[in-house]
């Protein structure tokens, strides 16, 4: 079948075979290492090293973040700001993409190109910044609602998916006489699923991972988000937070700082890792819609 | 003329309101800190506003264009952005090709949801991950380099490391999305090339030199093109969350230093006038890379 390097081919498809492996293994390990780390007696796991399996298990550190005030209340937070911004994100995105995609729309590239300029050129950090605090949108929970409540390449992606729907769904609603509002929620919805599950998925993600706005513009502890929280306790070394946390555990000796760090990294990135390999085949297809015809 | 486009506008009302709240959020949060690239050239008072404060011309500009620090930023930032061009730009190329070779789906399968996991992750977490992998004493990496005999090394509190440390992590972090374009790439390619190569006699090498990479080169040369724009730019997630205090040197880029130079030392106008810039430049260079490939591939991007 294939002539001649037949012998070279099968060394160099091991080799192959074994790099992709090996990078397999450098990316999971670091995940594999903090897990490890949250099923592991706090105190044990800081006399010894923890390699790939936890050092005298134990559910204390869990039980110490789930039943921490702060923590929780982080947790809410995030949880809060995905589901109505992802919700609030799809209507208003989806219904200018909607728009954008009917070729009859009157002044339609005017409008396209006032939605997709601020892809390519913006004000920069300092001005954004300016604009949000003029708003009051400071210490407010709409601040990690609206500014991302339209994403221009999650738009173009829609319009594409919209515009390759057939026309006879169109068609036959109109003569019905349904109006604009009846076809985008009774046919083209419907007939999306592939790509309100990968913009769900782009959006959920974005807002889940959410960390700058709420260190730029929040102060009041009851409205941090998870991520910003880690980061201040982790990356910034802030020592109050973190003593505010330890000091709310019972005399539980075993559960250390380090410990909850570690479960505290896997309670924030274990939503993500459990659902995007389901919505894999999705996002895939609508990146690369997005890549070649936008 | 003028009736028939009122009528137009008439009869598709709905439907422009279906534009109004994006319409409402683009004009907010984009096009009126759009209208802030003012404070550049102003001395910008937060009580004054924007039309409030006084001009101050290309003051800050000057400012900014004499203060080492500033210059410290740009060659970080050019180092780091090099460095990820050099390293990171042929990495997904290879890993698609490579995952492409492999005969067993079930494989592909795993590796790519595999490869794709950091890219979900938030900067947050990864770097609190490396942190934690290069730590002196309890890292894994550390204890790997005392296996062979090296001594360990106190990662990040030396500035010589950063920006290999960056440049790693941030590529391993991205590797398996950027693969995504690629591999899609090479699976458009027509098998009819493939197995008339097959029947010359070509074996699998030979056929990815022939017909798998000249058939990639227009995705690749378009990638590479669209990168350029992000030179003047570093993930400010990743650098930002692996900076810290010790190695600032080395760890400061642009984007970081507007930001700890505008919000948190409050010199607003000057920050403006170096995100304005950057704005600028980084524009020019995606505008320009845009006409590039208008003329020499065959895709038209926009």
């Amino acid at each position: 079948m294939t002539a001649g390097l037949k012998g070279v081919g099968g060394v160099g498809k091991g080799v192959v075979v074994a790099l992709l492996g090996l990078l397999c293994l450098i990316t999971l390990y670091p995940f594999v290492y903090i897990l490890m780390y949250s099923f592991s007696s706090g105190s044990a796991a800081a006399a010894r090293t923890v390699t790939v399996y936890p050092i005298e298990p134990t559910l204390d550190n869990f039980r110490a973040v789930f039943t921490n005030p702060t923590i929780m209340n982080s947790f809410l937070i995030s949880v809060s700001r995905t589901v109505v911004g992802a919700a609030s994100h799809l209507v208003v995105t989806g219904l200018v993409a909607y728009a954008l995609s009917k070729r009859y729309l009157i002044f339609r590239q005017v409008f396209v190109l006032i939605f997709i300029v601020p892809m390519y050129f913006h004000g920069g950090l300092l001005p954004f910044y300016v604009v949000i605090l003029k708003l009051n949108l400071n210490n407010n929970f709409l601040v990690y609602i609206l500014p991302m409540i339209f994403v221009p390449f999650n738009m173009l992606i829609m319009k594409v998916f919209f515009q390759q729907l057939p026309e006879e769904l169109e068609e036959s609603a109109v003569i019905d006489g349904a109006n604009h509002v009846a076809i985008f929620v009774r046919i083209v919805l419907p007939s999306s699923t592939p790509i309100i599950a990968t913009v769900l998925l782009f959006i959920g993600v974005d807002q889940w991972n959410a960390w700058f706005d709420a260190l730029l513009f929040v102060t009041k502890a009851h409205l941090m988000p998870l991520q910003t929280l880690l980061y201040r306790i982790i990356l910034e070394y802030q020592a109050n937070t973190l003593e505010k946390i330890m000091r709310m555990m019972q005399s539980d000796s075993s559960v250390t700082s380090e410990a909850i760090k570690a479960a505290s990294l896997i309670v924030v990135t274990a939503p993500i890792l459990c659902s995007y390999p389901f919505l894999q085949r999705y996002f895939v297809k609508g990146l690369l819609i997005g890549a070649i015809k936008g | 003329m003028k009736r028939s486009l009122l009528q137009t506008v008439r009869n598709q009302k709905l439907l422009l309101l279906f534009l109004v709240p994006g319409l409402i959020a683009v004009i907010v949060f984009n096009y009126f800190p759009m209208v802030g690239i003012l404070m550049a050239f102003e001395d910008y008072q937060p009580k004054l506003g924007f039309f409030g404060s006084p001009l101050a011309g290309l003051t800050h500009f000057e400012t900014f264009l004499t203060d080492a620090k500033f210059y410290r930023a740009v060659r970080n930032t050019l180092a780091i952005s090099i460095l990820y061009l050099l390293f990171g730009f042929p990495a997904p190329i290879i890993l698609a090709l490579m995952i492409d070779s492999v005969n067993r789906n079930s494989f592909k399968r795993v590796t790519q949801t595999i490869t794709y996991l950091p890219h979900f992750v938030s900067w947050v977490v990864v770097a609190s991950l490396v942190y934690r992998l290069l730590d002196l004493e309890y890292g894994a990496v550390n204890k790997l380099i005392e296996l062979i005999g090296i001594e360990p090394r106190p990662f990040f509190r030396q500035p010589q490391s950063f920006w290999a440390i960056l440049t790693t992590t941030w590529i391993l972090k991205e590797v398996g999305w950027g693969s995504i374009i690629y591999l899609a790439a090479i699976s458009a390619i027509d098998p009819e090339q493939h197995s008339a190569a097959m029947i010359d006699g070509a074996g699998e090498f030979r056929r990815l030199l022939h017909i798998t990479l000249p058939g990639i080169t227009p995705t690749i040369i378009l990638m590479l093109i669209l990168s350029l724009g992000t030179l003047v730019k570093v993930n400010f997630d990743a650098a930002f969350n692996l900076q810290n205090a010790l190695i600032l040197e080395t760890a400061e880029v642009i984007d970081t230093y507007v930001y700890r130079t505008g919000v948190r030392l409050g010199r607003y106008s000057y920050a403006a006038a170096i995100g304005f810039v950057q704005s600028v430049i980084s524009f020019a260079l995606v505008y320009g890379g845009i006409r590039l490939s208008r003329r020499y591939s065959d895709y038209a991007i926009i």
